[in-house]
């Protein structure tokens, strides 16, 4: 028997070897798909390794601290079991400009601004970046660069600007950890700018690609010395970012982090505290943003009370007073302080002039100190006007309003009444000598300043002149900032604390045992918790690795891709395969006439078809391997603009190989599995008369028993007709888009193609029963197109073959078709309140966040636009977005988002309406939601459709989001809405409300819509960039913000096209060979027409009017099922058919069909008539 | 009146050893109402004697004329209306088209014209009357027994009433009875159509039905001794 299977295998080479083929394509494109899905995801999990080098852990704060806390730490017992090194470093975001020989400046905007000294290059897996240790490109030792004002630039960064070594470049930054500008006590204006010199250019590679957001684009890399930024930035010694180094190139072991957070012991400089101690027996605690953040107020309350529950601790709220008057009086620029009184020391208590304790206040109740009220006039009982600055300001504008309060008390400048430390350190201010060297953030009358008041400030400084109940103070003075300026915390008496007080910084203490921060400055011994504190410890290592995997499966995608390829594949085997055992149909009939039983001869044929279908899979993974290489250069070079950029490397597991190539093998041993089992099926005598004569029953019925059809109606009785599976295809189809209607975005399109496919199924079977149907029609009646319906008789005659044939053009189209529905041309759409562009004209972006009303004349002036940019910009629409920075959720990205960006719509968007929602709560005012009841969980978010289904996937309307703040708390968000072809791609939209309310210490606005009449957006732009440049703002045409993101899926589109496309080849090279089979099956038939006299132009018409008949029934079927796919799409107007490139690409479908039939005709007319006479 | 001439045909196949000469000197003619049978072993060189005449190969030389037109002269389309029009085919296996019925089989060399006229289809039906098939007009070639298949073919060979009938081994798959129908019809056909009919037969039998009979012996056509 093996000799037997070996003998056929041999002497069938031909048609073994065409089957081979056909598996070895099934085989290759399912291994070439997963190869692919595999090198994309090690890819990016090598770039993500790549760019952090050693890096696993970084230690970030919201506030700059000491650089040297990475030594201690590095210097704590137990770092060395986990870590290497740890390494400061300062991680900022700003804009770099490059003066060029034509007097113009080129500005590179997003640069990341790495402030890091030689030991930063340590932690490259590599050797130093290419370019750094180059002395021609700038001189200086290897690794010592960046120092000084001289600089690296990565090549990204110096391609863009222009820049070469030696070239001078302005970097704009904003300067890290001041008191908030929306504060009025902090500072506003333009960012700081460094004049530096570019000393190296790195190439993008290891950590000349450093950065913590994955992302598969090279970043652009500036690399400043840490010494000269601490320098410019005013933060002497001080360091933003601690970068962590693991002890191994991979990543650190789970729950490392957990070990460093509990290693890391930041002192209260390193939080931003400062911590005065009276000689009255109490601590003022005061931070260098003027007032604590809520989140470590709380935390800090909570670590005194455990530590000793009843340690006093009073709380207070200094703020400034522009004015204090009383009977026509009036006090310039004084301090005032919301606090309770203590009623025992050393807290208190507040004596009045007479000596006795002052009551707690009323919330209208004011005390003075004795200079005020002498100042004043003041009696008590007396309305005392407190004129002051608005907390906080959202669009750049200082508020002043005025409160009265009650005179309650008049207390003499002594005891606790004299506290310079209430107010907290404020530059400018509390650092200047006399009160016209003042500097503040805000505007200053200096002319209101008075002798007296000099005297005041020099003897007494910050000293409240006043006092207010603390709920009455928070109720003026409390922001989203913080409500506290200082806390005052009693000494404890206890002996234990003083001692670990006066205990020298010790570096190697045991875990746990620090009892005061490293830096020597404690509270009470009291360990602060660093997280309330604003510090965070992220595992960058396995977050990145963790995001290589992509938003979606990469091998699922890339099957998906290739699945009509798999699909076509599977039907040439088919095909072929059915050839091939037709083609023996004679020696299986003579095998049955002698007697070998069926199941004997099955088993044979099946056993060689095995062989072939092993040499196919043997021959399909090499095949696959070049698949997914071919795939791979397409993605860096067709169809980059879907990866954005050039990182791929070939990268295959053995599980993809094996996986691949088994079920590619199972699948095409099944195909030929059914072709041999139908064979064997057939009667001897048919067998035995050949394949080119299948049809001489008796009956005169079509061997239907042949049909793939057929086969499967011999397992279920029922679906016996064709007719009834087409049926059932067809109701189950509209079943599915009727339950497709309901579903989710993500599986609607799946159930819409699925129904699609159902109806292309059905449509097929439909066709096939047609055929069998058709068969014993009459061809040849008076008038015309008797040969057409000759032809058609002709693709009758093989109805499975035909089904198949018209199958394999049917898929192909049914892919081409209904992908085209879904492209998205980016150019060329008008301005539409309600489009995707919701009527504005530019998108613009800020580095640097923008403390100002763009919107209003007085806001851009307070900006520093000039009158006529000011005018310029009358006639537009500016609304300003604030942002929580997070990662690129869009289809930009190809790694998984860990927490997308967030924008802030304000209230002025909210009003404004526009854009175009794919679904919303509320249809008529979608924005409406976002506003939803202030203070609501889940807070309510839109976001676009698409980044919800596969970036994030969600659900649609009603699915919940987490996302952490600044604090690693948890807060949860629901859709209230999708947009669809918005800007917004890859953004959470919350309104500014809640934005502010979960990440308060967000500043300013960084992203910009901007509506402008059509014909000033070049002036308007123009206008922009002079006065917000420095800010690193740039703003861009609409359409082309929109284009940038609509390119990656009509990228993917064009890859799935022309996958469909490699379909349609194998679509037309099997109905080619088909044809071609057709064609030497009846090649007697053909040679008698021609002995009658047909000419030759008629018999290729025979020939090609079946070739398109069965080409032209194929695309129908595709075309048709591809309409119902996207018919939801279609209706609703999301679609934007081509219908002129469509009908152009079927146009090509059917003349590249034409052209492969015309294979078969060449071979009819050219075959010689005699032999074919004769059947030689 | 037609007239078919053969002219000194000789013919020749170029193998790889020297050239392979399988007629040499063939001269005959025949007018309309005349018939002849080629007799002659297998290989003889009947067949490719009645492909030269039926011009489905040339001749290496001499000359086969139909009407005083020699038709080596005649292109591919003049030849193929000459097929057509003026020549009937009748082989030994029938080949009638598997799909079709008897009567499309009948019709399929009429489809050479263009559009088909009502008149033709009249005419199939008359023929397949003729050869007595009217009930087997609609039925399959699988349908049909051997010797109606043959009756089909020798109905299609007429259709387009030809001036020549060839007929290759027309009984040569068919028992002696059905041979005998088969070769009374062929003659009977031939006689009231006043064609031209030329058999090729081993079969003595039926070459004895014919007015003239020649056998092919080395290449060379001479008289029959039956």
């Amino acid at each position: 028997m093996i000799r037997f299977i070996l003998a056929s295998l041999r002497y069938h080479w031909r048609m073994n070897g065409a089957v081979a083929l056909g598996v070895a394509v099934a085989v290759g494109v399912l291994v070439g798909a997963l190869a692919v899905g595999d090198s994309m995801r090690e890819s990016l999990r090598r770039l993500a390794l790549d760019r952090l080098g050693r890096i696993d852990l970084v230690i970030s704060a919201d506030h700059p601290f000491r650089a040297e806390l990475a030594e201690e730490l590095a210097a704590t017992n137990g770092f060395a079991d986990d870590f290497n090194q740890a390494v400061p470093v300062f991680l900022l975001r700003g804009s770099l400009t490059r003066p060029n020989d034509e007097g113009e400046s080129i500005r590179a905007n997003r640069v990341n601004v790495i402030g890091c000294d030689k030991r930063f290059w340590q932690l490259s897996a590599r050797s130093a970046p290419a370019g750094l240790s180059n002395r021609a490109s700038g001189g200086g030792e290897p690794g010592d660069y960046p120092y000084g004002r001289s600089i690296v630039l990565n090549r990204p960064l110096a391609e863009q600007l222009g820049a070469s070594v030696g070239d001078a470049v302005y970097l704009r930054l904003a300067r890290p950890g001041a008191i908030p500008s929306e504060s009025p006590l902090g500072r506003r204006g333009a960012p700081v700018s460094l004049r530096l010199r570019v000393g190296a250019i790195i190439e993008p590679a290891g950590l000349g690609a450093f950065a913590l957001d994955p992302s598969q684009r090279s970043p652009r890399n500036v690399y400043v010395s840490l010494e000269t930024l601490q320098d410019r930035l005013d933060q002497p010694g001080q360091a933003g970012v601690i970068l962590i180094a693991g002890r191994t190139p991979v990543d650190a072991p789970a729950e490392s982090e957990k070990r460093l957070a509990a290693l890391l012991r930041p002192g209260l400089a390193d939080f931003g505290f400062d911590v005065e101690r009276s000689d009255r027996g109490y601590r003022t605690l005061s931070a260098d943003r003027l007032v604590f953040s809520p989140s470590a107020e709380t935390a800090i309350l909570n670590a005194l009370k455990k530590s000793k529950p009843d340690r006093p601790i009073q709380p207070a709220l200094t703020w400034l007073a522009n004015t204090i008057a009383c009977r026509g009086r009036e006090i310039p620029y004084s301090t005032i302080t919301a606090v309770d009184f203590a009623s025992k020391p050393p807290l208190g208590p507040i004596l009045d002039q007479e000596g006795r304790p002052v009551e707690p206040l009323a919330d209208d109740q004011i005390v003075l100190n004795s200079w005020a009220a002498d100042d004043l006039g003041a009696k008590l009982g007396d309305p005392i006007q407190i004129t002051y600055f608005e907390p906080e300001s959202l669009d750049g504008r200082l508020g002043e309003r005025t409160a009265v309060f009650r005179l309650a008390a008049i207390v003499p400048l002594a005891g606790a009444a004299v506290d310079r430390d209430l107010l907290p350190h404020l530059p400018g201010v509390t650092d200047r000598l006399t009160m016209d060297g003042w500097d503040p953030p805000f505007p200053l009358d200096a002319e209101r300043i008075r002798p007296k008041d000099e005297d005041y400030w020099r003897d007494y400084r910050g000293t409240p002149k006043a006092f207010v109940s603390l709920a009455a103070g928070r109720r003026l003075w409390a922001s989203r900032f913080g409500r506290t300026t200082t806390l005052r915390v009693a000494d404890a008496p206890s002996r234990a604390e003083v001692v670990i007080e006066e205990t020298p910084p010790a570096t190697k203490k045991s875990h746990g045992q620090d009892a005061r921060g490293a830096h020597g400055e404690s509270l009470f011994g009291v360990r602060l918790p660093p997280e309330a504190m604003g510090f965070v410890v992220r595992p960058v290592k396995r977050q990145s690795l963790a995001a290589a995997s992509g938003t979606t499966s990469f091998n699922l995608l890339f099957l998906g891709f290739s699945f009509f390829i798999i699909v076509s594949s599977v039907l040439l085997v088919v095909l072929l395969a059915r050839l091939g055992v037709e083609l023996r149909g004679p020696q299986i009939g003579l095998l049955l006439a002698v007697g070998w039983p069926r199941a004997r001869i099955s088993r044979a044929l099946t056993a060689e078809g095995a062989l072939v279908a092993l040499i196919g899979s043997v021959l399909g993974v090499g095949l696959g391997v070049s698949y997914a290489a071919i795939m791979l250069a397409g993605l860096e070079t067709w169809w980059l603009p879907a990866i954005g950029a050039r990182f791929l490397r070939f990268h295959v597991a053995a599980g993809s190989l094996i996986v691949g190539a088994g079920v590619g093998l199972v699948l095409s041993l099944a195909a030929i599995w059914l072709s041999v089992r139908q064979s064997c099926r057939s009667s001897p005598r048919w067998l035995m008369a050949g394949s080119a004569a299948p049809r001489d029953a008796l009956s005169g019925a079509i061997q239907e028993k042949d049909s793939l059809c057929r086969a499967l109606a011999r397992r279920v009785r029922w679906m016996a007709r064709p007719c009834a599976l087409a049926m059932v295809l067809l109701v189950a189809a509209a079943g599915l888009t009727v339950a497709a209607a309901r579903l989710g975005d993500e599986f609607q399109a799946g159930a819409f193609f699925g129904a699609g496919a159902m109806v292309l199924a059905g449509l097929l079977a439909g066709m096939g029963r047609r055929l069998v149907a058709g068969n014993d029609r009459t061809a040849i009646r008076p008038g015309r197109g008797n040969l057409a319906r000759l032809a058609v008789l002709n693709a009758a005659r093989h109805p499975a073959r035909s089904t198949l044939s018209m199958g394999l053009v049917a898929v192909a189209c049914f892919l081409i078709v209904s992908v085209s529905a879904f492209r998205v041309e980016p150019s060329g759409r008008s301005s539409d309140l309600h489009g995707g562009n919701g009527g504005f004209t530019l998108v613009g972006q800020s580095d640097l966040p923008i403390v100002g009303d763009l919107s209003t004349r007085d806001g851009r002036s307070r900006l520093g636009f000039s009158d006529d940019d000011n005018r310029r910009l009358d006639n537009s629409t500016i609304i300003s977005f604030r942002v929580q920075s997070g990662d690129d959720a869009s289809c930009l990205n190809l790694y998984r988002p860990r927490q997308p960006r967030i924008l802030g719509a304000p209230a002025a968007m909210i009003a404004r309406d526009g854009f175009a929602w794919a679904d919303a709560v509320d249809r008529n005012n979608p924005w409406q939601a976002l506003a939803g009841a202030a203070g609501a969980t889940p807070a309510p978010m839109a976001l676009e459709r698409d980044t919800a289904t596969y970036s994030l996937h969600l659900g649609g309307l009603g699915s919940t989001y987490l996302v952490d703040d600044n604090q690693g708390r948890p807060v949860r968000f629901e859709v209230v809405g999708l947009l669809k072809g918005s800007p917004f791609q890859g953004d959470l939209l919350i309104s500014e409300g809640e934005l502010l309310r979960h990440w308060p210490e967000v500043t300013g606005y960084r992203f910009f819509l901007i509506d402008c009449p059509g014909d000033e957006t070049a002036a308007v732009r123009a206008a922009l960039d002079r006065t917000l440049g420095d800010y690193g703002f740039a703003a861009v045409p609409m359409d082309d913000y929109l284009a940038a993101y609509l390119v990656v899926p009509n990228t993917y589109l064009s890859t799935f096209q022309s996958l469909g496309g490699l379909g349609l080849l194998l679509g037309t090279l099997g109905l080619a060979v088909v044809q071609c089979r057709n064609v030497l099956e009846r090649r007697r038939e053909l040679a008698l027409f021609r002995a009658v006299g047909l000419r030759r132009w008629q018999i290729a018409w025979l020939v090609l009017a079946e070739n398109g008949f069965l080409l032209f029934s194929g695309m129908a079927c595709g075309t048709l099922a591809a309409a119902v796919a996207v018919l939801p799409h279609f209706i609703s107007g999301d679609a934007s058919i081509p219908l002129a490139s469509l009908a152009g690409t079927l146009a090509a479908i059917l003349l590249i069909g034409l052209a492969a039939g015309g294979l078969a005709v060449r071979a009819a007319v050219a075959a010689p008539l005699l032999e074919a006479l004769r059947e030689e | 009146m037609p007239r078919l001439v053969v002219e000194n045909v000789a013919k020749e196949f170029s193998t790889r050893a020297e050239p392979l000469v399988v007629l040499r000197g063939i001269s005959f003619e025949l007018e309309s109402g005349q018939n002849l049978a080629i007799v002659g072993p297998s290989g003889s060189g009947k067949s490719t004697l009645l492909n030269l005449i039926g011009t489905l190969e040339p001749p290496s030389s001499g000359r086969v004329s139909l009407d005083d037109v020699d038709l080596a002269t005649l292109g591919p389309a003049d030849l193929a209306a000459t097929r057509n029009r003026r020549i009937g085919f009748v082989f030994q296996d029938h080949c009638l088209l598997p799909q079709c019925s008897v009567l499309e089989n009948v019709l399929v060399p009429a489809l050479a014209a263009g559009p088909l006229a009502t008149e033709r289809i009249d005419q199939a039906r008359l023929l397949l009357d003729r050869v007595g098939l009217t009930h087997r007009a609609d039925h399959r070639p699988a349908e049909l027994s051997g010797g109606e298949k043959q009756r089909a073919a020798l109905a299609r060979a007429l259709i387009n009433g030809p001036d020549l009938v060839l007929a290759d081994e027309p009984t040569g798959n068919l028992d002696r009875t059905t041979a005998e129908r088969v070769a009374d019809l062929l003659v009977e056909l031939q006689e009231q159509d006043a064609s031209m009919l030329i058999v090729v037969t081993h079969s003595r039998r039926l070459a004895a039905r014919m007015g003239r009979r020649r056998e092919l012996d080395e290449g060379r056509l001479v008289e029959s001794d039956s």
